[in-house]
């Protein structure tokens, strides 16, 4: 793509974005009308429906595209760290372990700040081990940290498997909307705001270098990339932004998978339009993903992660059938 | 003034020492040819000398700075490796892998600009791949792809040009046409090439001075015309080999 097409591109995303945000703020149990959603943002709060946008479909809306572009960017820096198309921000356990630290805490009866905290320190615990172990007395490679990230999250998983076999019924319904990702409860993001526009800018600064990654360890070296701090560094910025996702919003599946690989398919290979692009269609699908959540089957609410696989899978699939770049993946 | 030079170095693998206590000087113009059996240490030796792999001991001079001392960013302004093979998961076209060879030149904020879509542009043509330049590397043959390693090298630029098999995957034509490029590529900018190769009669046709790595024994190095004899060379392939006069010059054939 040529500069112009790339901007137009990205232009086209934010426009969905907005999009998706002015449909989340209009439709719900009861519709509000598209120039009353848009007093009611200019400043003006008439009523109800001012009450209705401000205090709950707003935050919630917010908290979705940040989700979604953590998980859409985590996901397109995972797959060039592991350079494995299969790759997602859950693969080396992050959202195992925030899944373990959020189930403690539920089973413990604790309140949703103890919640997000565990959550957070779970991940954490994760990041810090897999890193560790990777390591080991060698150097690290990305099959290593694939191998030991993998087999961290399958003990993960078992242990959320335990928690939830030996847990109190009235408590089993929230834990699995929590495990299929859900933002019912999200608030209006605040230090994942800082933190995702820091990782996309330091993500954009290396968007050069990761695509000299992707032909592999040996040539990105000897084309002077600096392979190694620029791993670990990757392996941070993902881990990071996964964890801050699964913290607010459960582990959400597919988005961070599938939103890279529309993208390649649709507009190349090259990091320095996919990074922004895969945060922007991250999180205009998560937000679309959302309001359907919520409206489909209004009033019962569905747990996004359930409708983002809905959406995503034949979504995917149209676009790998329809894609002339065969064997892009 | 040696553009690269090395000092008492040994190279290990696995704990199997390649070769010890090797002192090279790659000096400007020079093209030299890098001969051994397989599991020699070819690669490994050009690997080591490019600054991917440490040496077990002694050190590697590029251009009056030590190696390991240069970030990897100055050393690929001075020195390009073409590798024998890269692993890409996700293929990008060969229009955008070419221009990967100007990374070095372009610090971190900037695009690739119009004089480096010119050299991109010269350099697939200047290896027959000006047709191909839209499409992806997935749809290449072996020897296309090879081509385009060369051409992102030549994009690359460096003064110093090691190169790993250059010849793999090529047909009879582009092995002559490459390496002819790649040599004059390297005299004209006083640079300095060497290259491991396969093909005797192509270190003949192109290499002044040659290094042999022997298995278990001290390597040889000198002058082309001294080293290619029936004696040294059956003795480096433990395989009896034979050198005929032709009026184009000495034809090496395995007996």
């Amino acid at each position: 793509m040529k500069t112009p097409q790339r901007l137009l591109f990205l232009t086209a995303l934010l426009c969905l974005c907005l999009l998706s945000l002015v449909a989340a703020l209009a439709l719900g149990s009861f519709n509000i009308p598209l120039e009353q959603v848009l007093s009611v943002l200019g400043g003006k709060s008439p009523g109800l429906a001012g009450d209705v946008i401000l205090e709950l479909r707003l935050p919630r809306a917010l908290s979705a595209l940040v989700v979604g572009a953590e998980l859409g960017l985590a996901g397109c820096l995972m797959q060039v760290l592991l350079r494995n198309p299969l790759a997602d921000p859950y693969v080396l356990g992050v959202s195992g372990g925030a899944s373990v630290g959020a189930l403690l805490a539920m089973s413990a009866g604790l309140g949703s700040w103890a919640m997000s905290g565990s959550a957070l320190l779970g991940a954490l615990v994760n990041l810090l081990l897999v890193f560790g172990l990777a390591r080991g007395r060698g150097s690290w490679s990305p099959t290593r940290l694939l191998l030991t990230g993998v087999v961290c999250a399958s003990g993960w998983g078992a242990m959320i498997s335990f928690l939830l076999a030996t847990s109190e019924d009235s408590s089993l319904r929230g834990m699995l909307f929590w495990l299929m990702g859900d933002l019912s409860h999200a608030g209006m993001p605040g230090w994942e705001l800082p933190l995702l526009g820091i990782a996309l800018a330091l993500a954009w600064i290396l968007a050069r270098p990761l695509n000299l990654m992707l032909r592999g360890e040996q040539q990105a070296l000897a084309l002077g990339v600096p392979i190694y701090p620029l791993q670990l560094l990757l392996y941070l910025l993902a881990s990071v932004l996964t964890a801050a996702a699964v913290t607010r919003a459960g582990s959400i599946g597919f988005l961070g998978l599938v939103v890279p690989h529309i993208l390649r398919l649709v507009a190349g290979s090259d990091h320095r339009l996919l990074l922004p692009a895969s945060a922007l269609a991250g999180g205009a699908l998560l937000l679309l993903a959302d309001t359907l959540a919520r409206t489909l089957l209004a009033p019962q609410q569905l747990p996004v992660g359930v409708v983002t696989a809905l959406l995503g899978v034949p979504l995917f699939l149209l676009v790998l059938h329809r894609s002339t770049r065969g064997g892009a993946l | 003034m040696s553009l690269l030079s090395t000092r008492g170095l040994n190279i290990a693998i696995g704990g199997r020492s390649l070769c010890r206590d090797l002192n090279l000087e790659l000096k400007p113009g020079e093209v030299w040819g890098l001969l051994g059996a397989n599991g020699s240490g070819k690669s490994t030796l050009l690997h080591t000398l490019a600054g991917l792999r440490p040496a077990s001991a002694g050190s590697v001079t590029l251009s009056s700075s030590r190696l390991d001392r240069l970030s990897r960013r100055r050393c690929a302004q001075q020195l390009g490796l073409l590798l024998q093979d890269e692993t890409g998961g996700f293929p990008a076209t060969v229009m955008e892998t070419v221009l990967q060879g100007r990374h070095p030149h372009l610090n971190l904020w900037q695009w690739e600009g119009e004089e480096d879509l010119a050299l991109a542009r010269q350099a697939l043509q200047q290896v027959g791949l000006t047709a191909c330049a839209e499409r992806r590397l997935d749809q290449l043959s072996g020897g296309e792809r090879q081509r385009l390693r060369i051409a992102t090298l030549l994009v690359q630029a460096p003064r110093v040009w090691l190169l790993d098999e250059p010849t793999n995957h090529l047909d009879l034509h582009h092995q002559i046409q490459m390496l002819e490029l790649l040599v004059a590529q390297a005299r004209e900018t006083d640079g300095t090439l060497m290259m491991s190769l396969h093909d005797l009669n192509l270190a003949a046709r192109f290499c002044d001075r040659l290094i042999l790595l022997f298995p278990g024994a001290e390597p040889k190095q000198g002058r082309a015309e001294e080293l290619l004899v029936p004696e040294t060379l059956s003795a480096l392939y433990s395989h009896p080999i034979r050198r005929l006069e032709t009026g184009a010059g000495p034809v090496f054939i395995p007996a």
